[in-house]
Parts: C-alpha cells; sequence; structure tokens
C-alpha cells in the first residue's frame, strides 16, 4: 500500500471525495461555476498542506518529478504528452462549438412598496394598512366565496385553481406567476402589499422589478377596493397563510 | 318554389312507400278496426336552408332541414300517430333508414323495439349520432365501405338521428310499444289497420310541435276517421 | 426565460412521471371513495367551474373552452370502457392528469385518498346513471409502428375520411369543422392532431387507440371499433397519428438568426426553410385590456430566422383553422401575426412594456395581415399604433391545410429611428402577437407573448474548428517546456 501512504496520491483521493460530494452531495445540485469555486478552495487547501514543510512539499513532488524525467516513466510521459493537450483541445471545442444562452432576467422578487397609491382617483396609505373587511367577522363567509368568485373568474389563468402559480397560462410567462402556496410569497407579505400589487400590476412595479416583461394586469381598472379585499382574504384563507403583520410602533 | 314541390313529393313518395313498407302486419286481434288519422297544422312551414361545403356530389349545393313540412290542405308530415294503449303484441318487422343523399331517409321512421337497420347509399362518411334517454346512445362512424350497421332500440322512445360530418342531416326513430302507428304522408294523412275494437286515446307526435290526443271509438271491421290539429 | 423555462419543463416532467406513477391501474387499485368527504373538497376546489350542482355552470363556466364538465348527464368524454358509464379508474385519472387543452388542471397535489373521495361525489350527481357497470373495451392486439403500418393507417385514415373534421394534414381543420356542435349544444373544435400534447384524454398509444375505438362521448368523435376494414386498423391509424407531429413541442427560449452567405428566398415554401431549426414559441391569451381573450386560437408559432449582409427575414408556421380576411359583416376579421421589437436595442435590461408599449417608451412592431401585407408601425399601447412612413419591410405568405407559412424581410441596419437595426450577437428583444380572424380575434383579443430574446449568431466561421487545435498544440508546447526545465534541473 506504497501507494496511498505517497502524498501526491492522498492530494488525489482528497480532491476526488471533495468533488463527489459537492457533485452528489448536495441537493438541490450546485451549478457548475459553483462547483468549480468549491473544487479551487479544496486544491489551495491541499497544496497549502502539501507544502506545510519541506520534506512534504518534496514527497508530494517526487511521484510528478519522476514522472517528467525518470527514463522507465518514458510511457507515461508520452501518454500525458498526448492526452492532456487533447482534452485541453476537446474542452476549447466544446466551449466555442456552445450556443449562447439567453441572459438571465434578474428581478427583485418583493420590491419595497410604496407608502402610498392613488386608486381610481383615492389616495390610499400602504404603510401601516390592514384588511378592513378582517373586521367584520360575521360576514367573513361571505367575502371570502366572494374572493373565490373573483379569483376563478380572473386570476386563475395564470395563477391556477390550486393556487400555486401552474394556471395554463403560467407555462408561458417569465417572470412566472406567483405561487401563493408557496411560504415565499404571500405568507411573508402584509395584506397592504397584495393590495398594491393586485390594484398596479405589472405596470406599477418599480424598475429592479422588470415591469415590462410582467403579465400581471392592473386590477383598479376592473375590480373594486372591496373585491380587491376580498380576493386577498381568499388567497390567504384557501393558502392556509397568514399575512405578515406591520411591526407595531413603540 | 317548382324545387320544393319537387322536394316534398319526393319526400311523399319515400314515405308512403316507407308507409307501406312498415305498415304492421296482422299482429292486431282479427277482425279490428282501421283508423285514418289526418293530422293538421295551421303554421307556416320551417323549412331551414345550408350552403354545403363538402361532398356536393352527394349531397347537392344546398341542403334542406325540414322541421315542419305542411302539405296540401294544411296536412301535416312526419307525425307519429299511435295508440299507445291499444293491447297488441309487437311482432319484429325489420326496418330500414338509408342516408341516401345526406338525409336520412325517411325523415322520420316508426318502429316496435327491435332492430334498426341503418344503410349508408351515398359512399361517403356519415356517422349514427343518436340523442336518447332511455335506450344507449350511439355515436358510430359508418363509413362508405360500411354499406350496412344495425343497432338495437329497445325501449319506447323518440330518438333524434344526427350525423355530425353534415350537420343538416337529422332523422327521427319512433319506437313504439306497440305496432298500432303510422307516420303521416304529405297529406298529413295515416293509416292504422287493425286495431282492436275499444275506446283510445289517439296521439300524435311531431317532432318539433309535440304530442296532442284524441279520443275515438274503434269498432271491428269499420275504418274511423280522426282529425288532429298540431298547435304550437 | 431560460431558468423559468427549464425549471417548468422539469416539474411538468416530474409531475408526468408522477401521475404516470399514481395513474397507472396496475399500480394504483381502485378506492371506494367517500362521497360526503369528497362534497366538502368539491364545494372548494371544483365549484367554480362544476357548479354547486354539479351542472357545468359555475361561476367561471362562460369563460372557459371547452365548457366545464355537466355531472349530472353522467356523461363523460373520455373512457376506457365500450358502454357509457366510464370506469372508476377514468374519472380517477382526469382529476389526476386534468386534461391537456381545456381549463381542467391536474389535482395530483391533492391525497389519493381526497381523489376517490371526489370521484365518489362527483358520480352521485348522477347515481341512476352508473347503474349500469362500465364494460371493458376490448382493444385488437397491438401493432407496433412501422413504414408500412403508418402507410396503412394514411390509407385508413383517408377511407374513413378523418379528414371532414380533422382535415387532410390532421390540423382540425376539415370542412366540416364550422358545424361541430358537442351534446350540450356548444361549438366544438376538431383536435389538431399535429399537436398531441393537446389531445384531451392522453397522447399515448393506447389512449389514441382507445378514442378511436371508443369514441370521445358527447361529441361528435365517434367509435370506430366497428367501422374500420379490420381491427388492427386501430393501431396503424394510432401509429399514423402519432407520425403527424412530435411529442413535445419543444419551446426554445431564445431565438436564434442563422448567418447565410446567400440570397434568402421570399417563398416560404422553398427547401431553404425547412433545413432550418424551428425556434418554437407558445402564444397565450391576451388578458389584461378589453377585450379579453381567454380562448386563444394561435398557441404556437414556429420562428425560423436568418439573415446575411443585407437583410433579415423571418420565416414564421403557425396553425390557423381558417384562412380567413376581414368581414366585418360576419364579424369575421383578417389573420394576422407581428413581430415586435424596442425601437432602438437598448444597452441595458430596461425595455419598453412588453403589451404593445405604452405611452412613454413605443415598440416596433412588424406585422403581416392577411389581404393586406407587411406593414411596419410603432404602437404606445395595445389601440395606439400609428403606421411608419415608407415601406421598408416586404413579405409573402401561404396557407395549406390549416396552416399559415410567412417570410418577412427587412433590411438589416436602418436610419429610421423608429425602426431597429440587427446586430450580430446582440441579444435583442422580441415578443410575438398572432389574431386568427376566424376566430373573431383582432385588436387586443390576440394571443400573444412577453418578452423573448432573439440573437444573430457570429457569421458562419471556421472559429470552432480552428481554436481547438491551437489550445491542444499550445498545451503540448508548455508540457514538453516543462519537462524539459525539469530534466535539465535533474
Amino acid at each position: 500500500m506504497n501507494l496511498f501512504r505517497s502524498r501526491f496520491a492522498q492530494a488525489v483521493v482528497v480532491l476526488v471525495i471533495a468533488f463527489v460530494i459537492f457533485r452528489f452531495g448536495i441537493r438541490p445540485p450546485a451549478p457548475w461555476s459553483v462547483l468549480t469555486l468549491y473544487m479551487a478552495i479544496v486544491l489551495l487547501a491541499v497544496l497549502i498542506y502539501v507544502s506545510s514543510d519541506s520534506d512534504s512539499w518534496r514527497e508530494f513532488m517526487r511521484p510528478i518529478r519522476s514522472t517528467l524525467v525518470a527514463p522507465d516513466k518514458r510511457l507515461a510521459r508520452l501518454v500525458l504528452l498526448i492526452v492532456v493537450p487533447l482534452l485541453f483541445g476537446y474542452y476549447a471545442y466544446t466551449q466555442a462549438a456552445a450556443k449562447p444562452q439567453a441572459p438571465p432576467e434578474l428581478r427583485a422578487v418583493h420590491p419595497a412598496p410604496p407608502g402610498s397609491i392613488q386608486f381610481r382617483g383615492k389616495e390610499i396609505q400602504i404603510t401601516g394598512l390592514d384588511n378592513p373587511l378582517r373586521k367584520d367577522q360575521a360576514n367573513f363567509k361571505k367575502h371570502f366565496a366572494a374572493g373565490a368568485e373573483i379569483y376563478i373568474r380572473n386570476c386563475v389563468y395564470c395563477h391556477g385553481d390550486n393556487l400555486d402559480g401552474k394556471g395554463h397560462f403560467a407555462f408561458g410567462f417569465n417572470p412566472p406567476p406567483a405561487n401563493f402556496q408557496d411560504p415565499g410569497t404571500i405568507a411573508m407579505l402584509q395584506e397592504a402589499f397584495l393590495f398594491w400589487r393586485i390594484a398596479k400590476g405589472g405596470p406599477g412595479l418599480p424598475k429592479e422589478s422588470t415591469p415590462w416583461n410582467s403579465v400581471m394586469p392592473a386590477w383598479e381598472d376592473r375590480l373594486t377596493e372591496e373585491q380587491i379585499w376580498q380576493v386577498i382574504i381568499y388567497l390567504y384563507d384557501a393558502t392556509g397563510q397568514h399575512p405578515r403583520r406591520w411591526e407595531s410602533e413603540h | 318554389m317548382r324545387k320544393v314541390i319537387g322536394v316534398l313529393l319526393a319526400i311523399a313518395l319515400v314515405t308512403g312507400v316507407a308507409l307501406v313498407a312498415h305498415r304492421p302486419g296482422p299482429a292486431g286481434a282479427q277482425g279490428g278496426g282501421t283508423i285514418e288519422a289526418t293530422v293538421t297544422y295551421a303554421g307556416t312551414p320551417v323549412v331551414e336552408k345550408l350552403k354545403v361545403n363538402k361532398d356536393t356530389e352527394k349531397c347537392g349545393t344546398e341542403a334542406m332541414i325540414e322541421k315542419v313540412v305542411v302539405g296540401p290542405n294544411k296536412g301535416l308530415a312526419n307525425a307519429v300517430v299511435s295508440v299507445p294503449s291499444a293491447k297488441g303484441a309487437a311482432k319484429a318487422v325489420k326496418t330500414t333508414v338509408d342516408q341516401h343523399g345526406c338525409k336520412f331517409v325517411p325523415h322520420v321512421t316508426a318502429m316496435t323495439p327491435g332492430e334498426l337497420d341503418l344503410k349508408n347509399s351515398d359512399d361517403i362518411l356519415h356517422n349514427i349520432h343518436t340523442y336518447s334517454t332511455a335506450n344507449p346512445s350511439i355515436n358510430k362512424a359508418q363509413p362508405k365501405f360500411k354499406k350496412m350497421m344495425t343497432e338495437k332500440f329497445e325501449k319506447p322512445e323518440f330518438v333524434k338521428l344526427t350525423c355530425d360530418v353534415h350537420s343538416w342531416m337529422l332523422g327521427w326513430v319512433a319506437v313504439m310499444p306497440n305496432p298500432f302507428f303510422g307516420v303521416t304522408d304529405a297529406g298529413g294523412n295515416a293509416k292504422i289497420e287493425n286495431v282492436p275494437p275499444g275506446k283510445y286515446a289517439v296521439e300524435a307526435w311531431h317532432e318539433t310541435l309535440g304530442k296532442q290526443t284524441k279520443e275515438v271509438e274503434v269498432k271491428a271491421g269499420q275504418s274511423t276517421k280522426v282529425a288532429i290539429e298540431m298547435k304550437k | 426565460m431560460s431558468p423559468a423555462g427549464v425549471g417548468g419543463r422539469l416539474a411538468r416532467g416530474v409531475t408526468l412521471v408522477a401521475s404516470i406513477v399514481f395513474a397507472s391501474p396496475a399500480l394504483v387499485a381502485a378506492q371506494a371513495g367517500n362521497a360526503m368527504a369528497g362534497k366538502a373538497l368539491y364545494e372548494l376546489r371544483c365549484v367554480g367551474c362544476h357548479g354547486e350542482k354539479g351542472d357545468g355552470k359555475g361561476p367561471a363556466a362562460e369563460l372557459v373552452v371547452p365548457k366545464p364538465r355537466d355531472f349530472t348527464t353522467g356523461l363523460y368524454k373520455i373512457r376506457t370502457s365500450a358502454n357509457k358509464a366510464p370506469t372508476d379508474q377514468d374519472l380517477f385519472r382526469i382529476i389526476t392528469d386534468g386534461m391537456p387543452g381545456t381549463s381542467m388542471p391536474s389535482w395530483a397535489v391533492l391525497p389519493d385518498k381526497e381523489r376517490w373521495n371526489l370521484v365518489a361525489y362527483v358520480k352521485a350527481f348522477a347515481a341512476d346513471k352508473f347503474k349500469e357497470a362500465p364494460k371493458k373495451l376490448e382493444l385488437p392486439k397491438d401493432v407496433a409502428s412501422s413504414g408500412e403500418s403508418i402507410k396503412r393507417g394514411k390509407e385508413m385514415f383517408e377511407a374513413i375520411e378523418c379528414h371532414k373534421c380533422h382535415g387532410t394534414e390532421g390540423r382540425g381543420d376539415g370542412p366540416s369543422r364550422a358545424e361541430l356542435k358537442d351534446e350540450w349544444g356548444h361549438p366544438i373544435a376538431p383536435a389538431n392532431l399535429t399537436k398531441r400534447w393537446t389531445f384531451r384524454g392522453g397522447a399515448s398509444r393506447t389512449e389514441i387507440a382507445t378514442r378511436l375505438a371508443a369514441g370521445v362521448l358527447g361529441t361528435p368523435m365517434p367509435a370506430f371499433i366497428d367501422s374500420v376494414e379490420k381491427p388492427e386498423d386501430i393501431w396503424h391509424l394510432t401509429n399514423y397519428i402519432l407520425s403527424l407531429g412530435p411529442d413535445s413541442p419543444g419551446y426554445a427560449t431564445l431565438v436564434t438568426v442563422t448567418a447565410v452567405s446567400d440570397a434568402i428566398p421570399d417563398d416560404p415554401s422553398a427547401d431553404f426553410w425547412k433545413k432550418l431549426t424551428p425556434n418554437n414559441i407558445p402564444l397565450l391569451g391576451q388578458v389584461i385590456v378589453d377585450p379579453r381573450n381567454f380562448n386563444p386560437s394561435v398557441d404556437l408559432v414556429s420562428v425560423r430566422a436568418v439573415y446575411n449582409d443585407k437583410e433579415i427575414a423571418f420565416h414564421l408556421t403557425w396553425d390557423d383553422p381558417t384562412q380567413s380576411t376581414a368581414d366585418p359583416g360576419k364579424k369575421l376579421f383578417a389573420d394576422a401575426i407581428s413581430l415586435q421589437f424596442p425601437p432602438q436595442p437598448t444597452p441595458g435590461v430596461e425595455r419598453p412594456y412588453f403589451l404593445m408599449g405604452d405611452a412613454s417608451d413605443a415598440v416596433y412592431l412588424l406585422r403581416w395581415e392577411n389581404g393586406k401585407g407587411v406593414t411596419e408601425s410603432t404602437a404606445n399601447g395595445p389601440t395606439k399604433i400609428a403606421a411608419i412612413q415608407g415601406a421598408e419591410a416586404t413579405g409573402k405568405a401561404v396557407y395549406a391545410n390549416g396552416q399559415y407559412r410567412l417570410v418577412m424581410k427587412r433590411p438589416l441596419v436602418s436610419k429610421s429611428e423608429t425602426r431597429p437595426t440587427f446586430a450580430p450577437m446582440v441579444f435583442m428583444p422580441v415578443a410575438f402577437q398572432a389574431w386568427d380572424g376566424g376566430a373573431g380575434e383582432s385588436g387586443t383579443r390576440m394571443s400573444l407573448t412577453s418578452w423573448y430574446y432573439l440573437r444573430l449568431e457570429e457569421p458562419q466561421s471556421g472559429r470552432r474548428f480552428v481554436i481547438p487545435p491551437v489550445v491542444a498544440i499550445l498545451t503540448l508546447a508548455v508540457m514538453l517546456l516543462v519537462v524539459r526545465v525539469a530534466n535539465r534541473r535533474a
């Protein structure tokens, strides 16, 4: 087992194990760019370790040097001289022949809401605003049912029957419609944020949220203030999510 | 106008032939009476026309959907006259509907429960699509090479026949509980023979005008006339 | 588009695999559902379309095409039985997988048990219709696909006149199309056999053969099991139908414009275009501005694009069952399609509003309309479109068998500020809009896309054949140098 005692073989084994862990041990799989970065760090760490003292370094370098100079390693030298340039050449080919990808769309998913909005000529204060229908507990069922109907007649095409953003138009649009079942959407937001988003739609987004590509309509043209609050009630109640509260001021 | 008359004449002929062909045998009691019914309708005929965009060599260039066909003296064609309460065993008589010239011929077929032969004389694709509740509904293709199909209609019912390939094609199959029925000709006349003597309600059914009944008394060996007026 | 598209496809793939696993009759035994438990779920999930009484008259029913199923009739389109009654498994499968091309989604998110409860509840709307047990449909022995089988299938397709509804090439454009109604009296469109991902009852071999054999209840599609020359013709027909189009549309996320050195043909039917790989783009209904279009007709456009040193050309292929020009009296409009670009490529990501721009940012539209030809215009919103003076673009279209093919050409460079200039290797935003005038589409009643990117690929060069050998030789030289230095030191 002379082989495994050699510093070089150990370094190779460490690198291989690290690669296997990064490649197959991470769920969901990390992209290649991240993988390359991790492997570079591991390689650096291994090099620092083997070069910690001159004996270790000499031992590490011995097999490399011998491959380069030893007369009995002529064949190995020849094979490396052929295989390595071919590998580099192949890599260069894959890079040159690669099809370009569309540039990624970077956007702020939950931009900061404005302090107030103009809703059909009326000023509505967004900051600190709660859903007024929640005070009307007696009619909660009525509001929920009205919200359900508004939802199925207007929102279902993109946001889906299951409120998961998988309506039958959803696959063709980028950015994709919001998935209300996802704890990262409405559960993180105050109801007033939803009111703003529903009322003003894609065109009302700030620039960092790519308003030009959002197919979300501005519903203030079609729904009344009460209807928007009703559909918000439906979104939370049908998904079992709870709206975020405004931080109370002390 | 001449064309319409021609078509009406053809219908009269065909229905007449069909009537003869479908006249029930001596299934009723011997020595029964005859009912001579005349069905009339005072309203205007309803015949829709449609421009044909396919199979014109078979179907012609204009199709007619004959919903209400009124002949001379207000006689209503294609009405089924029957005596539902008369007692008499149904005898299996093979009945045929032909798909000819992209029409169901005859337009109304009356039969006792049993088998119906569906003929395709057109050498093009038709599909037999029935609308029924008591009998299983059928939607079967009848391509040009399938000249004949046989379907069972076991429950009394008025079954609508359509063809989706030629949307104007419309026909009716009247499945009657007993053999005492007739389909009116172009003059609105139908004859029911061998009806056991007795008092009955004679019923007239029309695909768009619904049902009307009239009381009659049938006497052995005699012919009883009955006039039924259909109302919208 | 890319990450979302790939993610979406992956997710769909996973759902598909999951649904096969869950819906396959061999793996999931039918369970007796609890109708009472199903009622609560039905009232939460299904009433919007199918209605409280199960009559298919929920609040959303008027907006969807095809209409939601009316459970009170007990009539089900998709079934594997030979008679009217579907099996429980049939109902379970539709609830689980949904119906492609309709508003019925997949409910695979619900636990098995809840879906079985729904089956029980849905059946309860027409309990008397389920008294007769479903009879198993016996399909003839499967015939594997082969050139010969497909040929026989084509013969049968012609002999039984499938083209009357489905069209000569299967695009649902047959002469009976306009007359077709379902048993509820609603107009119904024949299936486009070249897009089998929209088949309501699924696109597997067995599913297609089953629809052929047993028909689709409540629709004009008749049963053919006794109406083919030999029973195995059902399979020949299936194999032929499968040969009519691809498995999936393979949607593109980027429109690549190929560089050519020769002249670009004007004829959309030229062989030149067939050699290019199409970029398939999905189009969806415009539901932002009134009048909205919830059930768009054109759902896919195949884009082939090329450029040379002078001009850029777009070859567009899309299915449209009727060729129509404007006829206001009959409420018919002209078929049309348009490509949308920003008037000038912007260096950042900022673009005009995807729906034909807005008051502050205009878009450039390159549009073809049946009977009118190609026009260029500037739009500041879908209803504020102004023609650009002095036409630079030309175009030619052909229509055959339910499909348009169109070539639109334009100079690569424009001096005008209202028209974009196309430059190689630049990501240029592009969007598409289409109108099926025969289906009453015009103005904002259209199908559309949000922004995509278009990129003119680098001019054909031997780069990918030159660089790799150079890299290999350089590597070899460096290695030889290292060996030499090492040897000298030793």
